[in-house]
Order: structure tokens, then sequence, then C-alpha cells
């Protein structure tokens, strides 16, 4: 069944629609909640308070696509997330005005498959970890970062560059390197 | 920064962002994640039902029942038809009544017993409320007890109980046992001896408000 008629029975209150949508979009949605915190028992947890949230506010929701669904359902879990790590106090970033600009090898980063990028990021500490999915796989800008972790916008771009650095030493570790790649 | 030249910057943000498994590792369990949330979402629905159900259904009662009740029990402010109350006897002449002082009604205390209304011997309204025998049932008794006139209601009275004057007899006037309990009958001689025999002289005291004699202290 297409996504867009299970949300419409859902929307009904249809818990078989409701069970169908599950299926099918917990899988991703837990990736995404293992990437904002580490354990996957904390992670199942949010997921499943995100999806109840979702379900909740379902029928208050105009159906406009696959991808603005997924979208909006991605965004509730990534809040659960910040808020059980603001409750956890689980970064404490300390403001740093200066942000050394590092370029992130992406070069590299595009070589690795995505299980291995994903290990590399679930390795970051909290703090850059959030801000790194933040900014680079969410897309957000420093001033929405900031604005979502109250922080100030160098304190984001000071954390995003040690993130991209600390990867860059991990990946060095992992002796993946330019030289290598040229040799290919 | 446009959400095109994001991906061109990292072109390996959609990979991440579509993974949906790691591999060698084991799925969620999603009949049992779906089970808990399942009775998250529903079961709070289900228990809201039932408080409908409820409340549907006293509502129901109390329709059946309260036609019943009101059947049953009159309102109070609805009319009451006595039926004619019995001939009067004739007034007794030359019967002296003794009357308990009349004092002011006082407020009405919680759970204070409220003393029972005498008579008025001066009404004739009175005497009829005297005549009409006392009757079991409450509810009966307010049915056909006639409804008093204004003046009688007016001498509606309370009756405190009379304080039992005890004579007050001064220590001199004390002789012996004897004399004492011709004055008091309920009078009870009550010694009190002191060990040391060249004491004092046994003392007799009257009553329990007679203070005894304090030794000075000189």
């Amino acid at each position: 069944m297409q996504l867009s008629e299970l949300v419409k029975q859902a929307k009904r209150g249809s818990a078989a629609a409701q069970q169908g949508m599950f299926d099918r979009l917990a899988d991703g949605m837990l990736m995404v909640c293992r990437r904002y915190v580490k354990t996957r028992e904390d992670a199942e947890e949010l997921m499943l308070d995100g999806f109840y949230k979702f379900f909740k506010a379902l029928p208050a929701f105009r159906y406009q696509g696959d991808a603005a669904l997924y979208a909006w359902l991605k965004r509730i879990m990534i809040n659960e997330c910040l808020m059980f790590l603001r409750r956890k106090n689980a970064f404490v970033i300390v403001s740093e005005t200066v942000a050394e600009d590092i370029p992130l090898e992406t070069d590299i980063l595009d070589q690795l498959s995505a299980a291995d990028i994903f290990n590399l990021v679930v390795q970051l500490p909290a703090g850059y970890r959030t801000v790194f999915n933040l900014h680079v796989i969410e897309g957000m800008h420093h001033g929405q970062i900031a604005e979502l972790l109250g922080i100030s916008e160098g304190t984001s771009k000071s954390q995003l560059s040690k993130a991209k650095a600390l990867l860059q030493k991990m990946l060095a570790h992992k002796n993946i390197t330019y030289v290598k790649r040229s040799t290919q | 920064m446009s959400n095109e030249a994001h991906n061109d910057a990292y072109p390996w943000r959609d990979r991440l962002d579509g993974l949906e498994s790691l591999p060698g590792e084991a799925g969620i369990d999603k009949a049992a994640a779906w089970e808990k949330l399942g009775r998250r979402l529903h079961g709070k629905q289900r228990r809201r039902y039932a408080a409908w159900y409820w409340s549907a259904a006293a509502v129901v009662l109390l329709a059946v029942l309260l036609p019943a009740l009101m059947w049953r029990h009159p309102q109070k402010g609805s009319l009451v038809v006595t039926p004619p109350s019995p001939p009067l006897p004739a007034p007794v002449k030359n019967v002296v009544v003794k009357t308990p002082p009349v004092t002011p009604a006082a407020p009405e205390v919680p759970g204070r017993k409220q003393p029972a209304l005498l008579p008025h011997p001066d009404t004739a309204t009175g005497e009829a409320l005297a005549a009409i025998p006392p009757a079991a049932d409450t509810a009966r008794s307010v049915s056909s007890r006639p409804i008093p006139s204004f003046d009688s209601m007016l001498a509606r009275v309370t009756t405190a109980p009379v304080k039992k004057k005890i004579r007050v007899v001064h220590i001199n006037e004390l002789n012996d046992a004897a004399s004492q309990a011709a004055i008091d009958e309920e009078y009870k001689p009550f010694k009190i001896k002191f060990n040391n025999p060249s004491g004092f002289a046994s003392q007799t005291i009257v009553g329990s408000t007679a203070q005894p004699e304090r030794p000075s202290k000189n």
C-alpha cells in the first residue's frame, strides 16, 4: 500500500495503517536516533516516543508528499534526541568564539560506505556529534543550531571545526590518506 | 547555503541519511516495538471510552431512579392537606402548671440536643398541642401536626435546666456530723487522720468546695 493511503487511514485512527507506517519507517528513524545518542536502548526508546508524538499529531498533518512526511517525522525524532541529551546534560559545550575552519576531506568520506561513516560519527563526543549531525547531515545553518542548542553561533562553528578535526584524526588512524587514494 | 550546495559539499550525506541498518547487526523487533507503542496509543483511548460508558450508565441510572424517588418523597414546598383534628377536650380549671423560667432562645449549636417544646399554658393552642398524642413516625407527625398560630410561634421558648441550689453553710455553723446531716441530706463525713499522734485532731471537711486550712508559714 502507498504511504499516502496509509497516512489517510492512519489519520482516521486505523491501527493497522499506523502499524504499516511504523513498519515502513521505523528502521530509518532508529538510525537517525542512533546518530544522536550512543546507546541503542536509548535510541529505541526515543524512536518510540517520537512515533507516539507523530501519530498523535498526524490528524492535523496535511499530506504533501512522502518527502515532507519523512522530513517532519525526522524532525520529531531529532527534537526527541536533543531533549534527551539536554536532560542528561550530555553535551556541555564550552563557549569558544575562535573557530578555525577545517575543511573536511569529503573525498575520503565519499569513498567510505555509509556504515563506516556512521561508525565514525557516533564515536565523536556528544557536543561535536550533535553539531556535526545538525550542520552536515541535516543541513542546518549555524544560526539555527545556535538557537536550537542555546549556544552562540561562534560556539557552533568551533564545535563543528573540532568535530571535523577529530574525524580527520580518526581517518588517519585508519590509514586512509590521500596518498593511499592516489595510488589506487 | 542551499540544500543542493550542501549536497555538493557532502555528497555522502544522502547515503548516511538513508541508512536503515548496520551490516551484521540485528534489526529492531518491530512486532514487540509496535505492541509497546500500540498499547500507549490505543490503551488510553480504550480507558477514555470506558469512562464514557460509565458516565452514560450513571446518567441513565439517575434518570430512572430520580422520578421514583420524587414519587415517594413529595417536596417540602408542596401543600399537605391535614385531616380535621379531633374535638378538643374541655379546659380543666384550677390546674396550676409550674412553668420553668423563660429564657430567650439561644442560637442553635450543632450537635446540641434541643429541649422539648412545652405547651404554653395561657393559650388554647398550647393546650391543643398538649392534647395531641406523640406521633411515632416523624414524617407522619410533620404532616398531621396542626400549624401553630403566630402568637404561639412567638411564645416558643427554650427551657434551660434548673441548677440545683446548694445551701451554703458557714464553717462556724458546723457543730458535728449529725447536725450537718440534718442540714444537708447528701452530706458525707470525710475524716483525715494524721499519722502523728501528737499532731492535729481529726478534721472534718464539708463538701468538695471547702478548702482545707493552710498552715501559716510563720
